[in-house]
């Protein structure tokens, strides 16, 4: 027996724009429109616009007159689709197979999971979690889930109600719940069919002449005769999740890493939902602009965690410790944060004591490291095939070491003497005239001519001097100007 | 250095402040290049502040703070928490300093200036 789960989230291009634009704020009035300049009608409205005599398909001038205070906004089929992509992340912990059922509800194919609580109330706090307000149900079929989710109880229980339970609870719904195109809905209403049950008792054939194939398909689903095959959800979009403070700009810190946790929380869940932690985020603040400048100024935070993590407090550290040393310049008018990097969390051994790996431990130290130097996590010197001194080496993304290696295995064979320290700028010596041995030269000369072909040519001479106290230099004699310069020290 | 890391699964820290330290030298003076973690700073709040991560991380067996051309003394508050941090972690917290850095209070210091006109010193001075 299946086990479908839907998620249903009713206006749910409304309550995209509210979750984004207004902090989920349930006392204003607040609706959407669409259509040509000439004839913008409202598609959704919020209770309050409602109260006021708001109603979808009223003109927008309309609407401004039942209620002046209204804030209208233009409807975005695109952000619609977000939203819904967003809920698809929010409930992709519950099962293997997450389906998008345009335009406001996703289905999860639940069969067989186990280790997850999987209720209608798990499912609408997952969603709320992201902001969104839904209804759940579960089901045998994801024609009950959707019809029972969208006009059922605000959410199931745990199981699928038994079969005959299941159907006479489908049947008791309003006509609305089996989601016939518009036409087909239109022309049975008026002939007075208003419950699914009603639907359902009517003759396939018949339905099938009169509103074609899409209504047959439909009357087969309800009577449990045709089960569609759910279309796996791809996550494709970038987890961006955006906030909007025009009213009252943020200055503080306190107040900013408030906002900014609300954020990372949501990016992280949509993670999670996808089986995956972040490995770098990007967090963009819209900073108010001041009344000599034209445009709104951007901050830009990034963060490379290095590896996949999916701990929000330990994130928000990170962020907070960045954000002391670099604070936006001015109030924060708007804030995005995005997950560049994101890799799947690699699953670990369960701890009977707590204790975490020190590999784990290195990387969280890592990632802190990166937060306070303001860098990515190139922390880990890399020799290179080069013997130009400046290029025998380069920082490199720190990864932890596989296993602990021995002196010997790690070491590689000297070139010739080498100083601990090396100048990053060669410093002349105009004091050294000659072109054969320097006074107190140990050892040398160790010609390097190399780089010829790619623009950087070195061709030196080097020596090694030692000082009446024994202080070991590095210097060289440049062979095309015999000029010399002192180049390291050895400790 | 070399030593500490060749055993075990735990890490060594070297923080550059003067951006001189060059890998191939240490590498052949064997120190595994891989569990050194190279951090160059121009900046002594930003190395403390690291050095305290690394501290308070634990994953660190040594930590060697370079400050040869710059060194200036901690504040007292400062170094107090850090040798707080070192008990607790049991890692090796190393400033090399071309002058005292640390204030008078339980130090010992090792002068091995070779320009001296003397032997090196092996100094502890106890301020309470």
């Amino acid at each position: 027996m299946l086990r479908i789960a839907c998620v249903h989230v009713p206006n749910l291009a409304l309550q995209a724009v509210l979750r984004e634009r207004f902090g989920n704020a349930t006392d204003m009035a607040l609706a959407l429109y669409t259509g040509p300049e000439e004839r913008r009608l409202v598609t959704a409205c919020t209770t309050l616009a409602a109260d006021c005599g708001v109603r979808p398909g009223l003109n927008v001038a309309a609407a401004r007159g039942a209620c002046p205070e209204i804030v209208l906004v233009e409807q975005d089929p695109e952000h619609a689709a977000e939203a819904l992509s967003v809920l698809a992340d929010a409930v992709g912990v519950f099962g293997p197979t997450v389906s998008l059922a345009p335009p406001d509800a996703v289905l999860v194919d639940t069969t067989g999971v186990c280790g997850v609580e999987i209720t209608g109330a798990a499912l609408v706090d997952a969603a709320a979690e992201l902001g969104f307000s839904a209804r759940a149900a579960i089901a045998t079929t994801p024609f009950a889930a959707m019809a029972l989710a969208s006009h059922g109880a605000v959410d199931g229980p745990a199981e699928p109600p038994p079969g005959q339970a299941q159907r006479r609870a489908v049947e008791r719904l309003p006509l609305a719940a089996a989601h016939l195109p518009l036409a087909a809905y239109e022309s049975l209403h008026v002939v007075g069919i208003r419950t699914v049950g009603a639907f359902m008792a009517l003759p396939a054939a018949s339905l099938a002449r009169r509103f074609g194939g899409d209504v047959r398909r439909c009357w087969r689903e309800a009577h449990g005769r045709a089960v569609p095959r759910l279309a796996a959800y791809e996550p494709d979009r970038p987890v961006v999740e955006r906030s909007r403070h025009d009213e009252f700009a943020l200055e503080e810190l306190d107040p900013l890493c408030f906002s900014l946790k609300t954020l990372l929380d949501r990016a992280l869940k949509r993670l999670a939902g996808r089986g995956m932690g972040a490995e770098e985020l990007l967090v963009t603040f819209q900073v108010q602009a001041r009344e000599e400048q034209r445009h709104t100024l951007n901050h830009m935070t990034s963060l490379n965690l290095g590896h996949a993590v999916s701990d929000s407090p330990f994130i928000m550290q990170l962020l907070r410790e960045r954000l002391g040393i670099a604070p936006p310049p001015g109030p924060v008018e708007r804030m995005e944060l995005s997950v560049v990097r994101a890799a799947s969390m690699s699953a670990t051994q369960l701890n009977l004591f707590g204790d975490r790996s020190p590999n784990e431990t290195i990387q969280t130290t890592v990632a802190r490291l990166a937060a306070i130097v303001g860098s990515d996590v190139r922390f880990t010197p890399e020799l290179r095939e080069d013997y130009r001194p400046e290029h025998a080496w380069e920082l490199a993304p720190f990864r932890p070491a596989d296993k602990p290696r021995s002196v010997q295995e790690a070491a590689r064979p000297p070139l010739g003497p080498r100083p601990t320290r090396l100048l990053s700028t060669p410093s002349p010596l105009p004091e050294l005239k000659m072109t054969a041995a320097p006074p107190g030269a140990v050892t040398g000369p160790e010609r390097l001519v190399f780089g010829w072909w790619d623009g950087d040519p070195i061709a030196r001479d080097y020596w090694v001097l030692a000082d009446r106290w024994g202080r070991r230099s590095w210097v060289f004699r440049d062979i095309a100007t015999d000029d010399w310069f002192l180049h390291g020290h050895f400790d | 250095m070399a030593a500490l890391l060749a055993t075990g699964d735990r890490y060594a820290a070297f923080i550059d402040l003067n951006a001189e330290l060059y890998p191939p030298a240490a590498a052949a003076l064997g120190v595994p290049l891989k569990r050194l973690l190279l951090v160059r700073t121009g900046e002594l709040n930003v190395a403390l502040r690291v050095t305290e991560a690394l501290l308070r991380g634990g994953a660190t067996k040594l930590i060697a703070v370079d400050m040869q051309r710059d060194a200036r003394p901690l504040r007292l508050s400062t170094y107090h928490r850090l040798r707080r941090h070192v008990r607790n972690s049991g890692t090796a917290l190393v400033f090399m300093a071309s002058s005292s850095i640390i204030p008078a209070d339980n130090r010992i210091s090792l002068d091995t200036d070779p320009a001296a006109d003397r032997s090196p010193i092996l100094d502890i001075s106890v301020a309470r």
